[in-house]
């Protein structure tokens, strides 16, 4: 594969790409320079591609582990707004849903954070234990409590 | 929000894609944003530890200390130079395991190897630099307590080092503790 399908390839499923990213850092400066982490690590590790697996599979491996390995810068996230509301901002629907999501996702630990992101880009029970390395069964249940904790998280 | 609800969130998550030509740019190493970091660090400190060992024999009277001290010295500096080199090989190192498990634990280990050679490399450094300038000093009451005070500083420093690598490592165990061996 040369850079130009690679690169074709990326654009196709870099969709994936952002939700790590989401997921894993908070400000957007990190989530910019994780994006860049992740794919260069993808062509990095291309030439260990074997085709076997599909394309995306492969990705979620890499870019899970990427986002799993990168180091963390610690200083806080400061946004500064040119004013200060006088009301509280509210959303529209779909808007506050994804926003609902994401502050319960970050509540999760690194390890589950992975496991429901296979699981939201609707992997089967196998895909995911081939990815992670546990069994079918296990990931059933690390699954199962992942869903009741992020319900419980939703409700508060 | 139930199970329907939650995988309709995150399929309407708004990706706001890259262009093929940036998502391009990205594979050049030197856009890298850690890879960046560490080769402006050792370009820096290698030029630095480069010039102290062009000048420190006649600036700081090389000759007048035995040739194992000056050896120490250079050793030091070239140690520090070779641990900034493998941070930066490791950090490009592609990834080969077949699953997260193996590529997690195997970093892991090379965490561990690289944490244990960052904090001796600058403890082998601080211990020569301080030899190679304290050898011909004859020490009185008051440079003995001088010289407990810089060790004082460089042992703080050593500690915070560690501090950043323990961290590190014990956050690395703990997602492979919650991925593999919780039973929460």
């Amino acid at each position: 594969m040369d850079e130009s399908q690679f690169v074709q390839l990326i654009d196709q499923h870099q969709g994936i790409i952002h939700k790590i990213c989401r997921l894993y850092r908070d400000a957007k400066e990190d989530r910019e320079d994780l994006f860049q982490e992740i794919v260069f690590q993808l062509w990095k590790s291309l030439p260990t591609y074997s085709g076997k697996a599909g394309f995306s599979t492969w990705m979620y491996k890499v870019a899970l582990n990427t986002a799993l390995v990168a180091f963390r810068k610690k200083k806080p996230a400061i946004i500064y707004t040119p004013t200060l509301p006088d009301e509280p901002v509210v959303q529209q629907e779909p808007g506050q849903q994804e926003e609902q999501l994401f502050e319960a996702l970050k509540k999760l630990n690194d390890g589950e954070k992975a496991l429901i992101t296979l699981y939201l880009e609707e992997l089967s029970h196998k895909e995911i234990a081939d990815i992670i390395g546990i069994t079918e069964n296990n990931v059933s249940v690390k699954l199962n409590r992942i869903k009741n904790k992020i319900q419980q998280l939703l409700k508060k | 929000m139930d199970q329907d609800a939650l995988l309709s969130a995150w399929r309407a998550v708004d990706t706001t894609p890259k262009n093929t030509t940036e998502l391009k740019s990205m594979l050049l190493e030197k856009r890298h944003p850690v890879l960046k970091r560490i080769r402006r660090q050792l370009i820096i400190e290698t030029l630095a530890f480069t010039a102290f060992l062009f000048v420190y024999y006649d600036l700081f009277d090389g000759d007048r200390k035995p040739i194992y001290i000056n050896g120490l010295i250079a050793g030091a500096m070239l140690l520090a130079i070779t641990h900034n080199m493998i941070g930066y090989v490791l950090t490009k190192r592609p990834i080969r395991a077949d699953n997260l498990k193996q590529s997690l634990e195997d970093h892991l280990f090379k965490m561990k190897i690289f944490a244990a050679l960052s904090v001796a490399s600058r403890a082998l450094m601080a211990g020569c630099l301080l030899l190679f300038f304290t050898f011909v000093i004859t020490f009185n009451t008051e440079k003995y307590w001088i010289l407990i005070g810089i060790i004082g500083i460089l042992l703080v420093q050593l500690t915070l080092l560690s501090g950043i690598w323990f961290r590190r490592i014990r956050q690395m165990k703990g997602t492979i503790d919650n991925l593999y061996h919780s039973n929460n």
